[in-house]
């Protein structure tokens, strides 16, 4: 049996008894089932066609143990906001290791509007089922997912739904708009810990917000977070979802999020990926009723010896929805970037107009790039394209550049930059979360301090 | 200020430049003008230094320095400035930020202190006033998105920010209405002075309607097959290229302006 | 229904036009595989030790391997006792020293095909193979060829006459092991074409291989193996045709492609095994390896294929860029109809410096047909300045088809582009009814506006071929040839 398999029936038998809503017939047996299922399958091999680039080789050897609710070294406020993206946000709240930390979290929320803990939920509702449809990621398997039906999550996303003990809750009442944005921060505190955030987000029918969430450790070992999320939009319903991830040179951090969004509810979706030694993101979105709406941008900047991976899944499950993807990627150094993008276009979802773009950048003799982006159409009347481009920095930009007196190496930088920001197209340029995610790119970037010194 | 002296270029082992010579002094503004394919933006590209171009013979003379030596960067902080004829979009670089580095690359080169962020946005918004132009396009990515007159009229502002020596147009007129060739032309002149040469490359006269030029040269299949004064540029709007077939100087047979 | 899809409909739905069978007498070994049959090949073409030892070691090793189940095609697990591995026209015991004494019935069959094995009679230019079930039954214009000091026989003749060469590059290219089908034609396979031209030597005329399956229940494995020496340069073309049969037959075969420094390869492919009847009742499973390798400095290897036949069609042309600036190219249009699969696609491996590939797949799905294109760029450390444009387009004809796309491209080289697009899209009754107003008939607008989606392979055919290749799609190709 594997080192990993061994370790985490070890963990569950230490926390089970303990986990919110422990007891409750129902879900003791979605836990157990969701242990069955990793047991049956240990963690995804690079056997499996999702997980060919991308080896969970160390994790194998050496799996962590999971993070307890109460970090032994909670961190001070003033630590986690020196971190974040918006330090001044008014609706903020904070996981620590996975678990929420109430005492670092603030929000003025209207009244209807949940935003919290899901322990808090599972512990006060027993009686229901987890809040979101567990069954396919119960019933999925290590063998691929077929042409044409997106994939269920990996025996390591079932990892949350048997050990994972807490996460970010939000639900907005129909009609509710947020104006200011929330943000959540995952703060991986404890060295050498698993975290298995579970988060779950929906917004009902005309609902409007902005959700930021950011995952980063504040010590120098390893860790593994390891995050589930769900994320539910009712017709209408608007959601702005950032997710920044800036976590250690030696921490891993794996993400398996699930988006459904219902007609004419629009997603919008960004993605960074600037940190970890291995990170690896599962998207899948469903658009499952007509007119309904996604756009996906996502940058990944892989340095040193980081290994970051992207398997996104657009399913174009209804008719007349659009999508629009862009991703691009910047590999300097030993960095090693993977982007696997399926758009598929169910049989009756006609007048699909899906679109997918993946553009890279190789810096250094021992990057790497290796990207998929895939159509799987079952429909006739469609308009669906995808591009994937890898080079270098265009020559005509450079030449503008230097023709204004910039040289060579500056000129070098402000394009490499001005490639990664086409990544924040939809956040407003002269905005505080503009400034801050420019920061933390320039901080990542060839060249990049001296750029800093222009935007002052 | 400047000095060609029988430069032959050519692109991909084709011919395109056959023996430019022409001497612009400070203080002069010069067209050239030329049929499609005469060679006239290619000029303008190696003054400024273009990659790709193969420079088979002849000299080139700046301030009394070999021009093709330097690299590009070097001869913009020099002074030497080109107005694109297709300004390049880039995406997620602000036109502020770009306007701030290049004037300080400039400043630097010639000893100046870099502007402090307050003196260069009170001169940036002026300039950006007299270009009547909005102050948001500041903040937008360089040229991304913009009008073919907006373009234009971004090229000017930074070579008015750059106050260059010598300035390069390279078909700026192209693709610019009524209102905006005069507010090019407006910052154009602005910037003659005694101390500065220019050389406006075009296709059509209407440019020179709005900016007199001091000499008019006709480049024909990589050749200045004839010079003269701004009555020159009327004799062409009238009689077009095709004319210029029988007073080519012997020398130059200029095939394609013979057709 | 459409006046769109009425017409397609009418265009796609053409039947078979070479569903003949040719009544001969034939040599029939009976079904089924072992290594006694692999030895009965052996040893009826009178082979020397050491091809037959390799065949046993390919037999060995295709026991212990799978079948592929990546591919996004599905069909009932095959039952390889069932097949028959040999079967050949009875006739005399060398095989027939001139045309003159080719089966007439023979030589009708492949009138009837078009193709002329008369050489007096024969289409100007073009040197034919004719392989029919497994073995070559005829090789024109071979002393023609000879006086350049190319070869052009069956690769039977081949093992016989020169067997150096054989030695040297059979499996060089596409390793016994590299898949399942591949193990098993280098088991069994029976015959095909060779051609090796020498160092600077511009072959005069076309090459051609025609493939016929005739026999009831047989597999075709046959093997190609074509070497360009140094600044050799050779056009070759392929195709293919069977009679319609309600059992599905077995078609695995193995072309191997060398160039050397500064040779161009040239290999054009039109594909037309029986496709089953409407109900997907039939076919060809067509099984197939390609691939070349530039192996000198600005070798060239060009793939184009036309693919319309076969109930199911897996086959990935590719080319290893191993010499510096060698090109690579491949050229595709699929056709898929009724229930007809094709999983099908390039590798493109870039190993030398400033290596180039271009790629541009044409999909068109229609009926029930299902198409994957899928691709493979890869792009290693050493191959600095390597570029690869790659262009996959599906037009989609019927509203129960399937397009999917599945490029992977790994680059490890900083200095090297890639660039990858795909398109799906459908004929809109916009482009019909402009075509209309215009005065044209919707069958001629249908026909113009797929002839415009395939002209950029259309262009890469040789002239005959790209006349046939028209005459496949159902659609007349005025004006976008030549």
């Amino acid at each position: 049996m594997s080192q990993a398999v061994t370790h985490f029936q070890g963990e569950f038998a230490r926390l089970a008894g303990s986990l919110p809503g422990a007891g409750h017939p129902v879900l003791d047996g979605l836990r157990a089932a969701a242990l069955a299922r990793f047991v049956r399958e240990g963690l995804p091999g690079i056997r499996q066609e999702d997980w060919k680039y991308t080896s969970l080789a160390s994790l194998e050897r050496r799996p962590l143990p999971v993070a307890a609710a109460d970090a032994p070294e909670m961190p001070t406020l003033s630590a986690v906001v020196a971190q974040a993206v918006l330090p001044d946000a008014v609706h903020r709240l904070v996981f620590v290791d996975g678990h929420f930390a109430p005492s670092l979290s603030r929000h003025t929320l209207p009244a209807g509007v949940r935003a919290g803990s899901l322990a808090n939920r599972l512990a006060d509702q027993p009686d229901g089922s987890l809040p979101f449809a567990v069954d396919r990621l119960l019933a999925a398997s290590a063998a691929p997912a077929p042409t044409g039906v997106p994939a269920a999550g990996s025996s390591l996303a079932v990892l949350n739904l048997a050990l994972g003990a807490d996460g970010f809750d939000l639900h907005i009442p129909a009609g509710v708009v947020i104006d200011a944005p929330i943000l959540v921060l995952f703060v991986s505190a404890s060295a050498e810990t698993t975290s298995l955030p579970t988060s779950h987000i929906r917004l009902d029918a005309g609902a409007r917000a902005t959700v930021i969430e950011q995952h980063f450790t504040l010590h120098e070992g390893a860790s593994l977070t390891s995050v589930v999320e769900r994320i539910t939009l009712a017709p209408a319903a608007d959601l702005h979802h950032i997710k920044v991830q800036h976590a250690n040179s030696k921490a891993q951090h794996v993400a398996d999020t699930e988006a459904t969004v219902a007609a004419n509810a629009q997603l919008h979706s960004l993605v960074l990926a600037l940190g970890g030694q291995l990170a690896r993101e599962d998207l899948r979105i469903t658009l499952a009723e007509s007119g309904a709406h996604a756009d996906l941008d996502g940058l990944y900047l892989a340095r040193g010896r980081m290994h970051l991976d992207h398997h996104t899944t657009v399913h174009h499950a209804s008719p007349t929805c659009t999508s629009a993807q862009d991703y691009r990627g910047i590999l300097d150094e030993a960095g090693r970037g993977v982007f696997n993008g399926r758009v598929i276009v169910a049989k009756d979802a006609q007048h699909t107009d899906a679109q997918q773009h993946n553009a890279n950048l190789l810096l250094s003799e021992n990057a790497e790039i290796d990207t998929k982006p895939q159509l799987e159409i079952f429909a006739d009347d469609v308009k669906c394209s995808h591009g994937a481009t890898i080079g270098q920095l265009d020559p005509a930009e450079l030449f503008y550049l230097r023709s204004r007196g910039l040289d060579e190496t500056a000129a070098r930088s402000l394009v490499t930059f001005a490639f990664a920001a086409r990544a924040l197209h939809r956040i407003d340029s002269l905005s505080p979360l503009f400034a801050a995610l420019r920061t933390l790119l320039f901080a990542r970037l060839p060249g990049g301090s001296a750029l800093e010194d222009l935007t002052r | 200020m400047l000095e060609i002296r029988n430069l032959t270029a050519e692109v991909d082992g084709k011919a395109i430049l056959k023996g430019i010579d022409l001497t612009v002094q400070a203080g002069e503004v010069h067209a050239i003008m030329g049929p499609n394919g005469s060679g006239k933006s290619t000029l303008s590209s190696i003054l400024a230094g273009r990659d790709g171009y193969t420079i088979t013979g002849g000299t080139v003379t700046y301030q009394g320095q070999d021009l093709l030596a330097l690299p590009a960067e070097e001869r913009a902080r020099s002074g030497v400035f080109l107005a694109f004829q297709y300004p390049v979009e880039i995406p997620g670089v602000s036109n502020i930020y770009l306007l701030k580095a290049a004037v300080n690359a400039r400043r630097r080169h010639i000893g100046l202190p870099e502007l402090d962020a307050m003196d260069f946005l009170s001169l940036v918004r002026e300039k950006v006033k007299f270009m009547e132009m909005d102050e948001s396009m500041l903040y937008r990515a360089v040229n991304e998105g913009f009008s073919g007159g907006e373009k234009k009229r971004n090229e000017i502002l930074q070579m008015i920010m750059l106050e260059p020596s010598l300035a390069l147009l390279d078909e700026t007129d192209s693709g610019l209405d009524i209102d905006a060739l005069k507010v090019v032309s407006k910052g154009v002149n602005s910037l003659r002075s005694p101390d500065r040469a220019m050389i406006l490359v075009t296709h059509y006269q209407r440019l020179l309607d709005y900016i007199t030029p001091d000499q008019v040269h006709v480049l024909s299949a990589g050749r200045i097959v004839k010079s003269g004064g701004p009555e020159l540029a009327h004799e062409l709007e009238r009689q077009g290229y095709a004319w210029l077939g029988d007073g080519a100087p012997a020398r130059g047979t200029a095939p394609g302006a013979a057709r | 229904m459409s006046q769109a899809q009425s017409t397609l409909d009418e265009l796609i739905s053409k039947d078979y036009e070479h569903g003949f069978e040719t009544l001969l007498d034939m040599d029939v070994i009976p079904p089924g595989l072992s290594e006694d049959v692999v030895r009965v090949i052996s040893a009826k073409k009178n082979e020397p030790e050491w091809l037959l030892e390799w065949r046993l070691a390919a037999y060995r090793h295709w026991l212990t391997m799978t079948p592929p189940e990546w591919a996004s095609v599905h069909y009932p697990p095959i039952n390889y006792a069932d097949i028959i591995y040999y079967a050949a026209p009875k006739s005399q015991k060398d095989g027939p020293k001139s045309l003159d004494e080719v089966d007439p019935e023979l030589l009708k069959t492949y009138d009837k095909l078009g193709i002329p094995l008369h050489e007096r009679a024969i289409l100007a230019g073009i040197a034919v193979d004719a392989v029919f079930d497994s073995v070559s039954v005829a090789t024109t214009f071979k002393d023609k060829l000879a006086e350049v000091g190319i070869i052009f026989c069956s690769f039977s003749e081949a093992v016989h006459e020169h067997p150096d060469l054989v030695r040297q590059y059979l499996g060089s290219v596409v390793p016994v092991s590299d898949n399942y089908f591949t193990a098993l034609n280098s088991a069994v396979f029976s015959d095909g074409s060779f051609c090796y031209i020498p160092p600077g030597v511009r072959c005069p005329m076309e090459l051609s291989t025609y493939f016929r399956i005739n026999a009831k229940n047989t597999g075709q494995f046959e093997r190609t193996l074509i070497v360009a020496d140094a600044g050799a340069q050779v056009s070759y073309l392929e195709g293919c045709t069977a009679p319609m049969r309600d059992e599905n037959q077995l078609h695995a075969a193995v072309v191997e492609l060398v160039a050397m420094e500064k040779a161009t390869i040239k290999y054009s492919t039109v594909q037309n095994w029986y496709p089953g009847d409407k109900e997907g009742k039939g076919g060809i499973y067509n099984f197939v390896t390609k691939r070349g390798e530039c192996r000198g400095d600005h070798a060239k290897i060009s793939w184009t294929q036309v693919e319309t036949g076969s109930a199911i069609t897996w086959k990935y042309p590719s080319v290893v860029l191993k010499g510096d600036h060698s090109i690579g190219e491949f050229y595709s249009v699929a056709l898929t109809n009724h229930r007809q699969q094709a999983d099908t696609g390039t590798k493109m491996i870039h190993i030398g410096r400033h290596t180039r590939s271009t790629i541009v797949s044409k999909g068109i799905s229609a009926g029930r047909g299902q198409q994957a294109y899928r691709g493979l760029v890869r792009v290693a450390k050493s191959a600095v300045g390597a570029r690869n444009y790659t262009q996959c387009d599906s037009l989609l004809l019927g509203d129960q088809c399937q397009a999917h796309t599945f490029p992977y491209i790994e680059v490890k080289q900083p200095q090297a582009t890639v660039e990858h697009e795909a398109s799906t899209s459908r004929i809109s009754e916009d482009q019909l009814f402009f075509c209309r107003s215009r005065g044209l008939s919707p069958e001629d607008a249908v026909s113009m506006i797929v002839n415009g989606f395939c002209k950029e392979v259309f262009k890469e055919l040789p002239m005959e071929f790209a006349v046939e290749a028209q005459k496949l799609l159902g659609v007349s190709l005025e004006g976008s040839v030549g």
